[in-house]
C-alpha cells in the first residue's frame, strides 16, 4: 500500500502503521481514510497529501 | 482574472492552489523574497539535523505550477501593491522576534525561520560543541533536538516557569521537562537572557539569574511578529497584524490578507491550521464565492522524535467556572488533561500518548456537550465514541 506525505508539514501517512491519534488501525489504505481525517501533526485536510 | 499573491508559505500556496482549481483560467502570480519555491516549514528541523536533504523539501515541481497557471517570482521583495492585478492577497507571514538585547546581533547568534537561516546555522555549527537555545516554545525545543542530533550539547533557557508556556500547564510542563532532559538536552527555567558578550575567543550569554553561560552558538526562538511593512507602506489598516474582516478582506478594496501576517478579531494566530483555513477563505472570496471565516481552534503538536505532545484549544483559561479532569503517570511520562466549561470541552493536553487526539479535537471544534462520565475524555478514540 502507498505512503502519502503531507505537503504542509512533511508528516508521512504509512498504512502499515495507521494513525493511532485518530483510532485508524494499521493496514488502512490512504484512500480508505474517512474524508474528515486530517494530518495528525498539522491539521491539514486529506487533499493536501500526495503519494510518496 | 489576474491575481497576485505576496508570499509563498503554506497560506499563499493553499490560496493559489484553490484559486487555480476553482477558477480555471485565472492567472496567478506569486511573489516571494526567498530564493526557493514553496516548502513545508515544519521540515526545517530535519534540514538542520541533516536527516533530510535540501532537494527533498519541495513537494511541488515546476510542472505543478505550470499546470495550474501559477507563475512564481523568486527573490522578489514586494514593496508596493502590485498594479495590473484584479485582486491581491498578502501572505507575507511572520519573522522571528529578536528582543533588543545588547550583543544580540553578534555573529554567533541566529534565528531559524527559513532555509537560508538553517543553511547558515549548519555551516557555522560544523565542528562546534555547545549551543544555547533562547526560548522553550515549540520551535525552540524542535531546534534544540535537531542541534543535539548534530552532536552539539544544547541548553534551552526559558524565562517562564515551564516549557511551552502557551500549550501546557505547570504539571504538564514538569513532565515534558524530564522527557526533554532524557534526550540529553539541558533545560533551565525562569532565566532571562540579558546580554550576549564576547570575551576574546569566547562568547557568553549573561543572565542575572545564573550568571555566564558560554556557548559556540545561540539560537533566538522567542516567538514571531507579523510581517506588516508592505501593508503599512500602502496605508492598509494594521494593528499587530494586517487587520482583516471575516472575508479576509483588508481595509483596502480588492486587497486580502491571510495567515501569520493577518489579524482577525484582535488575534494573530500564527499556527498552520489557521494559515490553511484563512488561505481557503481568502481564495474563495477572491473568486467571488463568499465564504466566512469563523476563527480557528488552537492546536499544536510538538515534533520531537520520541515525545508525543498535542495541545488543543484553551489549556490555561483565566477566571473561574472551569472543570478539569486529569490523568497523570509521571514515571511513564503520561499526562492528559481536559478542560470543560459550561458543559463543553474547551481544551485538552495529551502528553505521552497519541490515542484520542482526533476525537478530542472534533469534540472541541464542534462544541459538543460532554455530559455523562467525563473521565472517558481521558481515554482513547474508543472511549470518546460516547460523544460521536
Amino acid at each position: 500500500m502507498d505512503k502519502y506525505r503531507c505537503t504542509v508539514c512533511g508528516y508521512i501517512y504509512d498504512p502499515a502503521l495507521g494513525d493511532p491519534t485518530a483510532g485508524i488501525p494499521a493496514g488502512t489504505a490512504f484512500d480508505k481514510l474517512p474524508d474528515s481525517w486530517v494530518c495528525p501533526e498539522c491539521g491539514a485536510p486529506k487533499d493536501m497529501f500526495e503519494k510518496v | 482574472m489576474k491575481i497576485a499573491i505576496v508570499g509563498n508559505g503554506i497560506c499563499g500556496i493553499t490560496a493559489a492552489r484553490l484559486i487555480s482549481e476553482n477558477s480555471p483560467g485565472a492567472k496567478i502570480s506569486i511573489f516571494t523574497d526567498e530564493e526557493y519555491n514553496y516548502y513545508p516549514r515544519p521540515l526545517l528541523d530535519r534540514l538542520l539535523s541533516e536527516t533530510m536533504d535540501l532537494n527533498q523539501l519541495f513537494p511541488y515541481n515546476d510542472e505543478w505550477y505550470k499546470k495550474r497557471g501559477i507563475d512564481v517570482f523568486l527573490k522578489t521583495r514586494v514593496v508596493e501593491i502590485p498594479r495590473d492585478y484584479d485582486k491581491v492577497l498578502i501572505t507575507t507571514g511572520a519573522s522571528p522576534f529578536v528582543p533588543p538585547i545588547e550583543g544580540i546581533k553578534s555573529e554567533e547568534v541566529f534565528t531559524c525561520r527559513n532555509i537560508a537561516d538553517v543553511l547558515r546555522i549548519r555551516a557555522f555549527a560544523r565542528g562546534k560543541k555547545r549551543a544555547v537555545v533562547i526560548g522553550g516554545g515549540l520551535l525552540g525545543l524542535e531546534t534544540a533536538k535537531a542541534l543535539t542530533d548534530r552532536g552539539l550539547k544544547v541548553t534551552v533557557i526559558e524565562h517562564n516557569s515551564r516549557l511551552l508556556p502557551k500549550q501546557l500547564d505547570e504539571e504538564g510542563g514538569q513532565i515534558l521537562k524530564s522527557r526533554i532532559e532524557k534526550l540529553n538536552i539541558e533545560v533551565v527555567l525562569q532565566v532571562t537572557c540579558d546580554r550576549i558578550m564576547t570575551e576574546g575567543a569566547k562568547t557568553c550569554l549573561l543572565s542575572k539569574q545564573i550568571g555566564k553561560l558560554e556557548a559556540d552558538l545561540f539560537i533566538v526562538s522567542a516567538g514571531v511578529r507579523s510581517n506588516i511593512e508592505l501593508a503599512r507602506n500602502c496605508g492598509i489598516g494594521i494593528e499587530k497584524g494586517i487587520v482583516v474582516d471575516k472575508y479576509m478582506k483588508t481595509s483596502c478594496d480588492r486587497i486580502y490578507a491571510a495567515g501569520d501576517c493577518a489579524e482577525f478579531n484582535g488575534m494573530v494566530y500564527g499556527i498552520i491550521p489557521a494559515a490553511i483555513e484563512q488561505g481557503t477563505v481568502a481564495a474563495s472570496n477572491m473568486i467571488d464565492k463568499p465564504l466566512e471565516y469563523k476563527g480557528t481552534t488552537f492546536q499544536a503538536t510538538l515534533k520531537v522524535m520520541g515525545i508525543d505532545l498535542t495541545s488543543i484549544g484553551a489549556v490555561n483559561p483565566e477566571g473561574e467556572g472551569y472543570e478539569t479532569v486529569c490523568r497523570k503517570d509521571a514515571p511513564k511520562g503520561i499526562y492528559r488533561k481536559c478542560i470543560i466549561k459550561d458543559g463543553r470541552l474547551i481544551g485538552a493536553i495529551v502528553l505521552g500518548e497519541k490515542d484520542g487526539i482526533a476525537g478530542l479535537t472534533r469534540i472541541i471544534k464542534e462544541g459538543i456537550y460532554v455530559t455523562g462520565n467525563k473521565d472517558a475524555l481521558l481515554g482513547g478514540e474508543a472511549a470518546l465514541a460516547e460523544w460521536a
